[in-house]
């Protein structure tokens, strides 16, 4: 709907539509359970909020059902888009000629096009929802109600790497479930790849009418509920000074972001820590996507086409696979020096890698791929080297790209939890870890207060990142909590 | 400055054959145009002389040595071989003057002797005051100019050209070419110019190679190749040539009298009594007359200077085409053809 006809401020919705999907899941669920719980900073003032002393409702299976479905329902949304807006004008106007009505339209032409999509959105949102961890941690432990991902990380943190091998073959369950959506997904963007020519003009949007306003203030109002509010109450909650107080002006204080900032060290650390690894994966990362995007587009090796598969492989299996895969591999020590990784800040990383790498691969890879073979052909014949074309010719040419996979890496890993869930340390701990323990610990107005520093953290990021957006390919967005 | 000799030279690209064993050898200093619809291997043959292909078989010669054999090719990079692409390929990052001066760079150049050359190509292209610019603010046919020089610049033994004018605008098409010449003119090096367009080729190269599908069809100056095609292929594709089945009778005057469509012609060539053989003829050797061969007007098209008329012959199945300057014909009309010129091809029908 909202490509198809001339609301205004699209700019804005569609920012706020994907505002779910930048902020990590954990973040996410924090903030409903501000909102909906007894002591919720939005719902008292408003009478609406549950009863004190009662369980905050969300501590349920349909919770976590409500949250991870307003979290993935922007990647739906993100297919549906691109599809209805690849589709030509003239199959509409075709339309229009037999005598259709927009209503018509939209239902017996444009619903039929874009129902691939659907599917392959919903797989998308299956396949990120059965390998999320933050919801289920959030929601699902306090509420008894235990996920694959949840049980797995119980399981290693109650028993330690014993029972590694039980919890891997969890993680064997999961991946199938997982690629299951993932061929779903393929089978549906099979469909969706076929069905269309490009050949026209794209659509050019209905006019609503005397419907415009009041459609407008629906999605308004929707977003205000799936958006802004929860984000409100975890605002209000970090300045509380406890759970339970009303929020005045008078009770309105800054101790939790003193406590988060000064006052404890841990979760000092965990900042420093986040930062530097989330900086450490993003420049390895792009140092590294260059020279292999390079092999795999333009000299055409096979062995670093393989790596680019290989390489995309970690990011559409769940993060607590690849946590448990990079334990198995990492835990016995490292040949040759005797040094087991476990336990310290460098398995993180390469778990970071592994995971990541692929959000700056794909980009730069495709942005080689679009480069005029003849760039590097004319430095050849001019005499340069593979490196110093690389230096010279490539890497300025593809630098935008670099940068902003770059940045989506720092984005994520910044505020990643699931994979540093299982591989933290004492002394390495990482925000996502953070904020998940603090809540846990039931000191809710510090988590609330760390969660909304990551976020303005994060957000600021995504401000630089949106300048970049324009120059990476459309499709890039992530999503991944 | 070096010659270049490709013998056996063969490429396949999966199972289709883009190189069927070449055999051509290109003199130093000489300009010579490879020429053939697109898919014939003429690009192919390129990219091998500048080593981004390996042949399958067949050995080439860059001055004498061995650059590519079967299996294996000396890198580009250290063949000093210029190429300017059909894409310009100027890297979008560097000013005009950064992209002259990269393969200066490359070498290792000083920096006085890298500005004093790189200047001097930019001269010679005709772009001194835009050193500066970066490729995006350029026309077309000054990024062609910049791609030129860039590869000048670089003063290489063997200048590849692909394709060099098929972005610009036909005007443009045309002052590029008189200044093509005027290059390989004061520069001496060999130029070897891909193309598809016979009138490009035949305006700037000493020597024209046609291939097609693959293999080298003739290799020929281009008054030779226009007036004495070996082949039908060169025939048909150089100068809308028409094939006409011929009989020789005998030799006359240094001519050849032979039987077409049912009348006696003289035309060039040789051959003995009694053969059969093809005619090639072009629009402009065909002509109305009071006598001649008979032939009905099936259709008749004015295109300013000339009327373009298209005639069958009563005694053959070949359509002919002409050009009129006179009061043409209307279409149905019984007409003569007269042939004022004509070339019999060397092979025989049938062999």
């Amino acid at each position: 709907m909202l490509v198809l006809t001339n609301m205004r401020g699209k700019g804005v919705i569609v920012f706020m539509l994907l505002l779910p999907l930048l902020i990590p899941s954990q973040i996410t669920a924090l903030a409903w359970i501000e909102l909906t719980g007894p002591t919720s900073p939005v719902l008292t003032p408003l009478g609406l909020a549950p009863e004190a002393g009662t369980t905050n409702p969300l501590y349920s299976k349909w919770g976590i059902v409500l949250v991870m479905g307003v979290e993935h329902a922007a990647l739906v949304f993100l297919t549906v888009r691109a599809a209805l807006a690849s589709l030509p004008s003239d199959i509409v106007e075709a339309a229009r000629l037999a005598g259709a009505r927009p209503l018509r339209i939209a239902l017996r032409i444009l619903l039929p096009l874009a129902f691939p999509a659907v599917l392959s959105g919903g797989a998308l949102a299956f396949v990120a929802s059965i390998g999320n961890f933050g919801v289920p941690a959030l929601l699902g432990i306090p509420g008894r109600y235990t996920m694959l991902t949840t049980l797995i990380y119980q399981r290693l943190q109650g028993f330690g790497p014993r029972v590694l091998g039980q919890v891997a073959a969890l993680a064997v369950i999961l991946t199938l479930i997982a690629a299951v959506g993932l061929l779903a997904r393929s089978l549906a963007a099979r469909r969706l790849g076929a069905a269309i020519e490009r050949s026209s003009a794209p659509l050019v949007p209905f006019p609503l009418g005397r419907w415009r306003l009041p459609a407008e203030a629906g999605i308004g109002l929707f977003l205000l509920v799936i958006a802004v509010l929860p984000l409100f109450a975890l605002l209000g909650t970090s300045l509380l000074p406890a759970l339970g107080v009303p929020l005045t002006l008078d009770t309105v204080t800054l101790d939790n972001y003193r406590f988060v900032l000064f006052g404890y060290e841990a979760a000092e650390r965990a900042f420093r820590n986040s930062f530097g690894l989330a900086l450490a994966a993003a420049a390895i990362s792009a140092a590294v996507a260059l020279p292999l995007a390079y092999l795999s587009v333009v000299e055409r090796r096979p062995v670093a086409r393989l790596l680019d598969v290989v390489a995309d492989a970690p990011y559409a299996i769940p993060g607590t696979v690849l946590g448990i895969a990079i334990i198995i591999v990492f835990l016995p020590p490292l040949p040759g020096l005797g040094v087991s990784l476990y336990n310290t800040g460098w398995i993180i990383l390469i778990a970071y890698l592994a995971r990541f790498l692929a959000l700056v691969l794909r980009p730069t890879v495709a942005a080689m791929e679009s480069l005029d073979p003849g760039m590097d052909e004319a430095a050849r014949a001019a005499g340069a080297g593979m490196f110093m074309r690389l230096r010279a010719v490539l890497a300025p040419l593809v630098a935008p790209t670099l940068a902003a996979g770059g940045l989506l890496i720092f984005m994520q890993a910044f505020n990643e939890l699931t994979v540093s869930a299982l591989l933290w340390s004492s002394g390495w701990e990482t925000l996502g870890v953070m904020v998940f323990f603090l809540h846990r610990e039931g000191n809710t107005t510090a988590a609330a207060a760390l969660a909304t520093l990551a976020l303005i953290a994060a957000l600021g990021l995504a401000g630089i990142a949106a300048f970049f957006a324009r120059k990476l390919p459309s499709g890039m967005v992530p999503w991944r909590a | 400055m070096a010659g270049v000799t490709a013998s056996g030279l063969t490429k396949r690209f999966g199972r289709t054959e883009a190189l069927k064993a070449v055999d051509l050898a290109i003199e130093d200093g000489e300009f010579l145009a490879l020429l053939g619809p697109s898919g014939c291997g003429k690009t192919t043959l390129l990219r091998l002389l500048a080593g981004f292909e390996v042949p399958d078989a067949g050995e080439l010669r860059l001055g004498g040595q061995i650059v590519a054999r079967a299996g294996w090719a000396l890198p580009p990079e250290a063949r000093n071989v210029g190429m300017v692409f059909q894409s310009y390929a100027l890297w979008p990052h560097m000013s005009v003057a950064g992209n002259v001066a990269f393969a200066l760079r490359v070498r290792g150049v000083a920096a006085g002797e890298r500005r004093r050359r790189v200047a001097e190509a930019l001269d010679l292209v005709g772009l001194g005051g835009f050193a500066e610019r970066k490729p995006a603010q350029l026309s077309g046919g000054q990024k062609q100019r910049v791609a030129l020089a860039r590869c000048l610049a670089m003063r290489p033994a063997v200048v590849l050209l692909d394709e060099p004018l098929a972005n610009l605008d036909a005007h443009l098409r045309e002052s590029m070419q008189a200044e093509f010449r005027r290059f390989h003119r004061e520069i001496g090096a060999t130029f070897v110019y891909v193309t598809h367009d016979q009138n490009e080729a035949m305006a700037l190269a000493d020597r024209i190679a046609v291939m097609d599908r693959g293999a080298l069809q003739q290799v020929a100056a281009p008054q030779s190749l226009y007036r004495e095609p070996a082949t039908e292929m060169v025939a048909r594709f150089v100068g809308r040539g028409m094939l006409l089945p011929a009989t020789v009778r005998g030799r006359q005057n240094g001519f050849i009298v032979a039987e077409a469509l049912g009348s006696p012609v003289c035309v060039r060539g040789s051959g003995e009594a009694g053969e059969q053989r093809l005619l090639c003829v072009r629009p402009a050797d065909l002509g109305l007359g009071a006598s001649g061969i008979a032939a009905r007007v099936t259709a008749a098209t004015f295109q300013g200077a000339a009327t373009v008329v298209t005639v069958l012959a009563e005694a053959g199945e070949e359509a002919l085409t002409l050009e009129c300057h006179g009061a043409p014909p209307a279409e149905g009309d019984l007409v003569h053809v007269c042939l004022r010129d004509g070339w019999l091809l060397p092979g025989k029908v049938g062999a």
